[in-house]
């Protein structure tokens, strides 16, 4: 007899609602995706991938990051201010934050709307702890 | 010290923030995929776990009791003032009977079928977008 493992298929862990739930989240997820400010972002994004001196900064900044244990060494910091002031990372900055406000402002309607708060109970736990 | 899970931030609250102006496709679409997860059967039996938790004197006055003490602990952490052992053990026996009341552990129960649904949801629209919704979102 075939073993039914209700954790693996969430059709029948929720019923059949899950589908429709899907439809509107795809639905949804298409439009974010051709607004203004999400292409914007993913334009903007595949540029500093291919700006050698964000990748050189950020590439400093990484290995700084891992070896970093001295409070007073200010070299970090220099390094962030460097990455900050380079007009590629800071057009992209700006694309992430209006990006970020889009996606808000999604959140903001579908958490009044739901009645439940979306965003924060959609995130993944990354503790393992169950939460 | 870590945020208490069991403090009911689950519950939609009036924000405060200015929203940004959506073009009406994009609110259409966000109030019908919050509409439709309201009608879910797990965002309605936790709200009415929710709602017998707010109802209920005593479930009410116990997480009262331990939020004030929470905020109060979370305070004197972050002003750098020492933890008194007999407040952490106040707090923590405390927290024991909220986690152990029948109607707080059944809304806890159901929050975590919310959050089962909106994870896996979720991951539909991270599939689309390339990036998870969540991490521009919070």
């Amino acid at each position: 007899m075939e073993e039914l493992n209700l954790n693996l298929d969430p059709n029948l862990m929720y019923g059949d609602s899950i589908e429709g739930v899907r439809n509107q989240a795809t639905e949804l997820a298409n439009l974010i995706k051709e607004s203004q400010d999400f292409q914007e972002l993913l334009r903007l994004g595949k540029l500093i991938n291919l700006d050698p001196e964000v990748n050189r900064l950020i590439q400093a900044i990484r290995i700084k990051e891992q070896a970093y244990s001295d409070e007073s060494d200010s070299s970090l910091a220099e390094l962030h201010r460097q990455l900050e002031a380079l007009p590629a990372f800071e057009n992209y900055m700006k694309a992430e934050n209006a990006a970020r406000d889009l996606f808000k402002s999604i959140d903001q309607v579908i958490t009044e709307v739901a009645g439940v708060e979306y965003a924060s109970n959609a995130k993944r736990s990354s503790c393992g702890c169950g939460g | 010290m870590r945020p208490m899970r069991n403090v009911p931030v689950a519950v939609a609250v009036v924000k405060k923030e200015e929203k940004m102006k959506l073009s009406d496709e994009l609110l259409n679409a966000a109030q019908n995929f919050g509409k439709i997860l309201g009608e879910t059967k797990q965002v309605k039996d936790f709200k009415s776990a929710e709602l017998n938790t707010i109802n209920d004197a005593e479930s009410a006055e116990l997480e009262n009791r331990l939020n004030v003490l929470y905020t109060h602990l979370a305070s004197q952490e972050q002003a750098g003032t020492a933890l008194e052992r007999g407040e952490l053990d106040e707090y923590y026996l405390l927290r024991r009977k909220v986690m152990g009341n029948p109607l707080i552990s059944a809304r806890e129960d159901q929050r975590q079928m919310v959050k089962l649904l909106f994870a896996d949801v979720n991951q539909t629209m991270t599939a689309i977008l390339g990036i998870d919704f969540t991490i521009l979102a919070l």
